[in-house]
């Protein structure tokens, strides 16, 4: 076990690249921004499990299907290892976790605040939303001083690597299917562009502690400019059209610029306020009950 | 290989399968990780028998395709895929280099002959069982009780 006599001297630490560890005796304000990135990765991972599970039934054929179902697997898997680190980290338990989101009264990313229309829409999430997740994961664990979350997050990552490629496969049949299919995907496209954009979130403050301390490794504008460099001509080659009339090549960088972005839709989500927070929280009540004999026949409680 | 009609030989066809990357570890190869159970060329024909972790394996489709294509890049255009759905894959089959990979790299350690291993993070005997699965379904989930650290468990 380490200790460290101010922040100061915690700081010259992680600036040296030190790595922080469970036993470590670090400051209460690095305990506890961790613990809330951690646990609000669990919640986005547990509703997010929950969203592909409810299309497992819906997906065309049986290989799409094996596909979710792994999926879903993944999902809940990589919850159940990140509520494990952040439980043990000694702030909340990882009941108190599970009955503050299922109460509304924590926080889980924007994507998962909408509803997804029909089965396009889940391609538009594996292939924009699950990489706008990646990114942000991956720059995650490029520096990540929590040596635990460091440790789960490079299999996490390895993991959500891989759904991309099943995102890139869909769209691809989508982006070569009939005209009814094009059109599908391009109105998921218009719902599902700006909230994949503002999941990275507003520009970083210039005091980001989460900076300061390394748990992430990037400002949010850079990660969230870098995505738009991707995605814009991959979306564009494909033939659909990117629903933001300012989106324009900077004449001399030709770099893809967007309007200007509004942030009210991110603002409701994280309030629980989102079009479709209601009937997702609802439903992840309905499935917490009815699993509930599961828990009690194994021996656990959340 | 550089000319598309020269006869390949078996261990050429090993060697490029050895470049092959698991679609979710991307630094550990197909070989290292005991998925490749076979190569045979009969009449010109590459045939190479595939033996997935689990038959249910989601990354079926995605590591056939690159078998694929990392031949076809090479010039070997006859191709034969098979999948080998014995279940007959044990850790066994993990190279030395795919062992202390899994390990030092990913925190996932093997099996020992049914018991919990050292903890991959500390090499102490202090791990505990938490699942029996976890993200995906060949690896059970367990915790290090020494140094607070999440594990996943193959076999």
């Amino acid at each position: 076990m380490r200790t460290w006599s101010d922040l100061d001297d915690f700081q010259d630490f992680l600036d040296a690249g030190g790595m922080v560890e469970a036993d470590d005796d670090m400051p209460d304000e690095y305990r506890n921004e961790v613990f809330r990135f951690i646990e609000f990765h669990a919640n986005s991972e547990l509703m997010g499990g929950l969203t592909e599970r409810d299309w497992i039934p819906h997906a065309p054929g049986l290989r799409l299907k094996q596909i979710f179902l792994a999926k879903t697997q993944d999902e809940i898997g990589h919850a159940h290892l990140l509520y494990m680190v952040a439980a043990d980290m000694g702030v909340k338990t990882r009941d108190e976790m599970i009955d503050d989101l299922l109460a509304g009264k924590s926080r889980f990313h924007n994507v998962f605040h909408y509803r997804a229309e029909t089965w396009a829409d889940q391609i538009a999430i594996a292939f924009l939303v699950d990489a706008a997740a990646f990114a942000s994961q991956r720059a995650v664990f490029a520096k990540c001083t929590y040596g635990p979350y460091k440790r789960i997050l490079r299999r996490i990552v390895g993991e959500e690597g891989f759904h991309m490629r099943h995102g890139e496969e869909m769209l691809l049949k989508m982006a070569s299917g009939s005209q009814v299919q094009r059109d599908l995907f391009q109105a998921a496209l218009e719902r599902w562009w700006w909230p994949a954009v503002q999941l990275f979130g507003p520009d970083s403050p210039s005091d980001d502690p989460l900076l300061k301390w390394y748990v992430k490794s990037e400002r949010n504008e850079v990660l969230r400019h870098a995505y738009v460099q991707k995605y814009v001509p991959l979306l564009h080659g494909y033939g659909f059209t990117v629903p933001d009339d300012g989106l324009h090549q900077d004449a001399e960088t030709g770099e893809w610029m967007m309007s200007e972005i509004d942030w009210a839709p991110l603002k409701a989500t994280l309030s629980n306020s989102g079009p479709d927070s209601e009937r997702r929280l609802a439903n992840a009540v309905r499935n917490h009950a009815e699993s509930a004999w599961f828990r009690e026949s194994i021996g656990v409680s959340a | 290989m550089t000319a598309a009609n020269t006869q390949p030989r078996v261990a050429d066809v090993r060697e490029i399968l050895s470049e092959v990357m698991d679609p979710e570890y991307g630094t550990l190869s197909i070989v290292d990780l005991g998925i490749v159970a076979d190569v045979v060329i009969e009449h010109d024909v590459v045939g190479v028998t595939l033996l997935p972790t689990m038959a249910g394996c989601p990354a079926r489709e995605v590591i056939e395709s690159d078998v694929r294509s990392a031949l076809a890049h090479a010039g070997v255009s006859k191709v034969t895929v098979k999948w080998c759905l014995d279940g007959s894959w044990k850790p066994q089959r993990l190279s030395t280099k795919a062992v202390a990979q899994l390990g030092k790299e990913f925190s996932i350690a093997i099996r020992n002959n049914g018991a919990l291993p050292s903890c991959p993070i500390c090499n102490m005997a202090s791990l505990r069982e938490v699942s029996p699965v976890g993200p995906t379904r060949c690896r059970s989930v367990a915790w290090c009780d020494e140094c607070r650290n999440v594990v996943e468990v193959v076999g």
